[in-house]
């Protein structure tokens, strides 16, 4: 039986049996960058199982029962309104903003749906408004949403934001919630805002 | 020195008086109150049949047969009077799509008429409304008939329901401009601008009025110097006025013709509450105000015979239903019952009656079924909600779309609740168009899609 050795072609550099200094060097770099690859990856990995999943606000369950405001560990709540102005019809007469039958559509106090003042609204031009959520404002109460919903299209709804929410292990929102309308997300994509067109 | 106390004292309290005025509060406080609203957008176009085209297109009627010339169908009821079958189960993809079809931003449904399908469309890029004739088959365009008009996007565009006959076509605009064309060849008959012959005012959210087309008559409700009129669909010219005493104005919903001890009527919702005018001459025959909804009337009333007619609505108005009664010469009307909008109402689509019930989606999206004493049959549930979708009933099926795009198919049955089958069948959202089912087909939308879909049974 013959040694495989006997046939692998000498280097001309090795001046013997062995690797020689360059194949030394060749397969050091490439162990380097395998390992460099390989932590990479692994880093990569860990940070996305460090995030894992988060508490969100499916919009389209959600019955605007006000507990969001009142069961969130913290005051005021990590859930805001948030607006998808693609969905706004921009109205004149807000079923968000104003109370059912105002003494006006101005922006009297007496007049606005919000407990707290947190929706700005704003003229654009004949006949349209825009209206914007102050976060700081926002408890979380729903009252707006239930009006956009009653009569509009619901472009204004409920979400947890996360840049306040704690991500408690068991959300006491979610053990209030009557709809069963919060879910665990991915982390890496936490929200699940309304407006998008949803494939076929 | 004690005679210098008080006078210190009123120093003091001076200076603290002013510091304190004079001082940024620690919260900033701003007043809520009224802001300006001056209008500086640009003076709109003129728009109107003037400037017309008749565009055509390479589509080509369809052989297959079956009609929903009108809002809510043939009889105007929310019912498909076919006599196809329709399938009680859909395969797991759904209803098999027979075309699809993109369309401006609006809530405009369908008319279907021999083997066409007309759509009040609006084209936001030219700023020109379109009144579509497409074939059944492929949702190809035959033809289209065009005109200016600016129409800014206030939840979409369009709203209305074109009404179809044999020589008429009568489509009701956002901005109440009345147009009637030949249905086979698209050909302009007359035009009338409500707002401009007749003093109407645009509803907020635009005219959602679907036109009554009947005996050779367009019957619509201008609600300006005239509460209803009926016009000649040969030439547009007017047949008979209803004048509006009460200066009513106009809302959402549409006239429906209703059968009053054996006389001919028609009953229209207005601002001011109901109205009902004898169909012969228009003579107004009795009003009430004990419905009416101050901030959008939309449903349409429902006729439910022996003079009781059932309304609903939304914005917390729940639902009643009122008695027509002779009263000496003429009509008393009162309330036979009345239910809390928690119960039962109508947000935006017009209940249904059927075999002596009535069915409707709830203010919390919930379909729900009441018999004609005012009691709850049942209702969906809140794991299966409607939003402000529509709903139509065909062959003991009940067909209700919620506002993306799922339909349900259930059964059309007093005691229960019975889900038959679900499917995804648009994928935007506001599904609030009302639907049209002619010859086993569905045709739905969504804000700026449709979809024609063969809900018939498979031989």
């Amino acid at each position: 039986m013959a040694d495989a050795h006997q046939h692998a072609p000498e280097s001309p550099a090795s001046g013997g049996a062995g690797p020689s200094r360059r194949d030394f060097l060749r397969q050091s770099l490439r162990g380097a960058a395998f390992l460099a690859l390989g932590g990479a990856a692994g880093f990569l990995a860990s940070r996305t199982a460090r995030a894992g999943n988060i508490w969100q606000i499916d919009p389209y369950l959600c019955v605007q029962c006000g507990k969001c405001a009142t069961h969130c560990v913290l005051n005021p709540s990590a859930v805001k309104c948030v607006h998808a102005y693609e969905m706004c019809g921009y109205c004149e007469l807000c079923t968000a903003f104003f109370e059912p039958d105002p003494n006006g559509l101005n922006t009297g106090a007496e007049n606005q749906l919000c407990p707290t003042g947190a929706i700005v609204r704003t003229f654009v031009e004949d006949p349209y408004f825009e209206y914007r959520i102050t976060e700081d404002l926002c408890i979380g109460c729903a009252k707006c949403v239930k009006g956009c919903t009653a009569f509009g299209n619901g472009s204004m709804h409920l979400q947890v934001r996360h840049d306040r929410c704690l991500n408690c292990n068991e959300c006491s929102i979610a053990v209030a919630c009557p709809a069963g309308a919060f879910k665990r997300v991915p982390a890496n994509r936490p929200y699940l805002m309304k407006g998008k067109r949803s494939e076929p | 020195m004690e005679r210098w106390i008080p006078g210190l004292l009123v120093v003091l309290a001076t200076a603290a008086l002013t510091s304190w005025l004079l001082a940024n509060p620690s919260v900033p406080v701003e007043p809520r109150v009224p802001a300006s609203t001056v209008d500086e957008s640009p003076a709109e176009t003129k728009a109107g049949a003037a400037s017309s085209r008749l565009i055509p297109g390479s589509g080509t009627p369809s052989s297959h047969p079956g009609a929903w010339t009108c809002f809510r169908g043939e009889e105007r009821d929310g019912l498909g009077h076919d006599t196809v079958r329709l399938s009680r189960q859909w395969p797991a993809d759904g209803p098999r799509e027979r075309w699809r079809l993109d369309a401006g931003e609006g809530y405009a449904g369908a008319a279907v008429r021999a083997g066409r399908v007309y759509l009040h469309d609006y084209d936001q890029a030219t700023q020109v409304e379109a009144i579509r004739c497409l074939s059944f088959d492929d949702g190809r365009e035959i033809w289209r008939f065009a005109y200016p008009n600016v129409i800014k996007r206030n939840h979409g565009m369009s709203r209305t329901v074109p009404a179809v006959g044999e020589k008429h076509l009568v489509a009701f605009g956002p901005k109440c401009h009345v147009t009637c064309l030949d249905p086979a060849t698209g050909a302009l008959r007359w035009q009338l601008d409500l707002v401009r012959d007749f003093g109407s005012k645009v509803p907020p959210w635009y005219a959602g009025q679907c036109p009554l087309l009947e005996d050779g008559r367009v019957i619509l409700a201008p609600c300006g110097d005239d509460l209803l009129i009926a016009v000649n669909a040969d030439d547009g010219k007017v047949l008979w006025r209803t004048p509006n005493r009460l200066a009513w104005k106009m809302t959402h919903a549409s006239v429906v013709p209703m059968a009053l001890a054996g006389r001919r009527t028609y009953l229209y919702a207005g601002s001011g509450g109901i109205a009902c005018v004898d169909a012969a001459g228009g003579t107004l025959l009795w009003t009430t105000d004990l419905w009416k909804i101050s901030i959008a009337t939309i449903a349409t009333p429902v006729p439910a015979g022996d003079g009781r007619i059932f309304v609903a609505g939304g914005y917390n108005a729940g639902a009643a239903m009122l008695q027509v009664e002779p009263d000496g010469a003429g009509y008393g009307v009162r309330e036979a019952w009345r239910l809390a909008p928690e119960v039962f109402g109508a947000t935006q689509q017009t209940p249904i009656l059927f075999e002596n019930h009535l069915y409707g989606i709830r203010p919390d999206g919930e379909l729900a079924c009441l018999d004609l004493d005012g009691k709850l049959r049942w209702t969906s549930g809140p794991q299966h909600r409607f939003g402000l979708g529509p709903l139509l009933i065909a062959g003991g099926l009940l067909y209700a779309m919620n506002d993306d795009g799922l339909l349900s198919m259930c059964e059309a049955v007093p005691d229960a609740f019975r889900l038959l089958a679900q499917a995804k069948v648009l994928y935007g959202h506001d599904a609030w168009g009302p639907m049209a089912l002619a010859g086993g087909r569905l045709i739905a939308r969504d804000l700026t899609q449709l979809v024609c879909l063969d809900v018939a049974e498979k031989p």
